[in-house]
């Protein structure tokens, strides 16, 4: 997902779950946030590196792929792209295939409440939602280096609008840019190595899963062969009532249950909704945000990364801002989804400790989320 | 990188150099080096693509590749090891076509790297460049199996050093509460 869905289209979800426009443009600069906080901008406004939701492809070009650098990789993407959606999941495999093969995404997967349940702040219902929107997306992909998970081969299909099949034609020029029109995409080189990081998420399948008016069919690799269909307008159509229903949880203090939609508030929108999806553009954050306004009757402000970062780099106390409570959300998510994982006996993403006492062994970054855990904030 | 692999890198690194030393000081020695690393080097990488067949690609969609590209590997090392009349143009060959193909290809790593503001451009372009300035050392004394040795042990010991500079690079372990 881009910023189409993730800023503009969570607007219009957090206004219709009854969030102020002031509040929702909050929410939705959140979501955005998660795929532009890289360690390079954190070091820029010195923020704790740990806080790190995203990688840009120059730091992941500097990513080693030894065990520590792949616990690095794991921890970002599959805490805040690629939510896990079985932990337990089982299969006749190797324990080092079986690791990575649970750590599939999948919408509706056993991190998703929890994930929902952290979200305490507009910044963190932000990044909650960014976490949820993209299960649907990036479903049947794996947030780790992994080409026994996420390869693709040749048998990749769009289905077009007239229904008919077209061979989706793969390249590796990053410079080009995806065309709709002629089914031409850019994917990431194939590497006979599982862990480079050519074979982290998505890549291999280029930028379709991103895409909401992509329909299409293609093996994953892990499918025994079975062909997998994937209706992008249906699945992003999911995500958006269901992002709806977790903000009413969320406002309400009602319990957030997976498998839920906000089917009645969206309902008397979705066939604008469905319209908006199904644009066969690259990009649908002028159709997103004519719907929004339209929605809340106010002007939709463009994403800009500053906005918070003077509050921040001029704050006292750091916790108190906009940012810092992303930040400490941002651990809080990445300490739970590794401790998931690590309770699985899987390393992937890192070892995870109990803090003894009150002395913490490992990142000083992550003394905030003791504090804040001291305070009986979190669970 | 875990405390293993650092030994591991470090122990390889220091055993190309022996190996590039003795090469240097052995020419009549340094052919029969040569072979046994080609081979050494190339059942290496056998092993690892049938590893990574056993362990994780006989499970995925079109993985008997990885297994076929392995045996064809094991098969190119166990016929070098078997060479006992090792040519002089082999050596060139592999010479020439390793360090074109790793020259060609750190220089575009480089123009990548660069385009996604990595710090890793220059040492990439570093490496690409040396890498083309032997293929050309190669070419111009491919008749001179001495100097063809030499190259193929400084070749090494440029390998060596850049696996034990790696080994000895900082890495953050990070434990979650």
């Amino acid at each position: 997902m881009q910023k189409d869905f993730h800023y503009y289209a969570t607007y219009c979800a957090a206004f219709l779950a009854g969030y102020p426009h002031e509040e929702a443009l909050e929410i939705c600069y959140g979501a955005q946030l998660a795929d532009e906080c890289t360690k390079t901008f954190l070091k820029a406004i010195d923020g704790p590196r740990s806080a790190a939701t995203t990688q840009s492809p120059g730091e992941m070009a500097d990513n080693p792929t030894d065990i520590i650098g792949l616990q690095e990789i794991t921890r970002i993407w599959a805490s805040f792209h690629f939510l896990p959606g079985n932990l337990h999941a089982e299969r006749k495999a190797s324990r080092r295939y079986l690791h990575k093969y649970r750590l599939i995404c999948h919408p509706n997967g056993e991190l998703l409440e929890p994930t929902v349940g952290l979200a305490d702040n507009l910044p963190s219902i932000g990044l909650a939602m960014h976490i949820l929107a993209d299960t649907w997306a990036h479903r049947n992909f794996a947030g780790t280096p992994a080409l026994a998970i996420n390869n693709t081969n040749y048998f990749f299909y769009e289905i077009l609008p007239d229904k008919t099949r077209r061979p989706v034609h793969f390249h590796h020029n990053p410079r080009e840019k995806d065309d709709l029109e002629k089914g031409s995409f850019v994917n990431s080189v194939y590497q006979i190595s599982d862990n480079s990081v050519m074979n982290l998420g998505h890549g291999r399948a280029g930028h379709l899963p991103d895409y909401s008016c992509m329909r299409y069919e293609y093996l994953p690799a892990w499918s025994d062969y079975e062909v997998f269909f994937k209706d992008n307008p249906n699945d992003y159509l999911h995500a958006f009532a269901q992002m709806v229903y977790a903000m009413e949880c969320i406002r309400n203090q009602t319990p957030f249950e997976k498998d839920t939609y906000a089917w009645e508030t969206v309902t008397p929108y979705q066939s604008e909704i469905m319209e908006i999806l199904e644009t066969r553009k690259t990009d649908t954050c002028q159709e997103w945000k004519a719907f929004g306004e339209k929605l809340s009757g106010q002007a939709i402000e463009d994403f800009r990364l500053r906005k918070y970062r003077e509050e921040y780099v001029e704050a006292e106390t750091k916790e108190e801002t906009y940012l810092g409570k992303y930040f400490l959300a941002a651990m809080k998510q990445k300490s739970m989804v590794v401790n998931r994982i690590f309770s699985t006996d899987n390393l992937l993403a890192g070892i995870s400790v109990e803090a003894i006492d009150e002395k913490l062994r490992g990142n000083k970054d992550f003394f905030a989320l003791l504090k804040n855990r001291k305070g009986g904030q979190d669970e | 990188m875990s405390n293993f692999q650092r030994i591991r890198s470090v122990l390889t690194g220091l055993l190309m150099i022996a190996s590039a030393a003795i090469m240097i000081l052995q020419p009549d020695f340094g052919y029969l080096l040569v072979v046994i690393f080609l081979s050494v080097a190339l059942f290496a990488m056998a092993i690892r693509y049938l590893r990574l067949y056993f362990r994780m690609a006989r499970y995925m969609v079109g993985g008997l590749r990885v297994l076929l590209i392995g045996i064809i590997i094991l098969d190119f090392a166990i016929f070098t090891w078997n060479m006992t009349n090792f040519p002089k143009e082999y050596v060139l060959l592999y010479l020439v076509g390793v360090n074109l193909f790793a020259g060609v290809a750190e220089i575009m790593s480089a123009i990548e790297a660069r385009r996604l503001h990595s710090k890793k451009w220059r040492f990439n372009l570093f490496k690409g460049l040396v890498d083309l300035g032997m293929v050309v050392l190669c070419l111009m004394n491919y008749q001179n199996v001495e100097v063809l040795t030499m190259l193929y042990s400084v070749g090494l010991i440029v390998a060596a050093i850049g696996r034990i500079v790696t080994a000895f690079r900082r890495s953050e372990i990070i434990y979650i509460p």
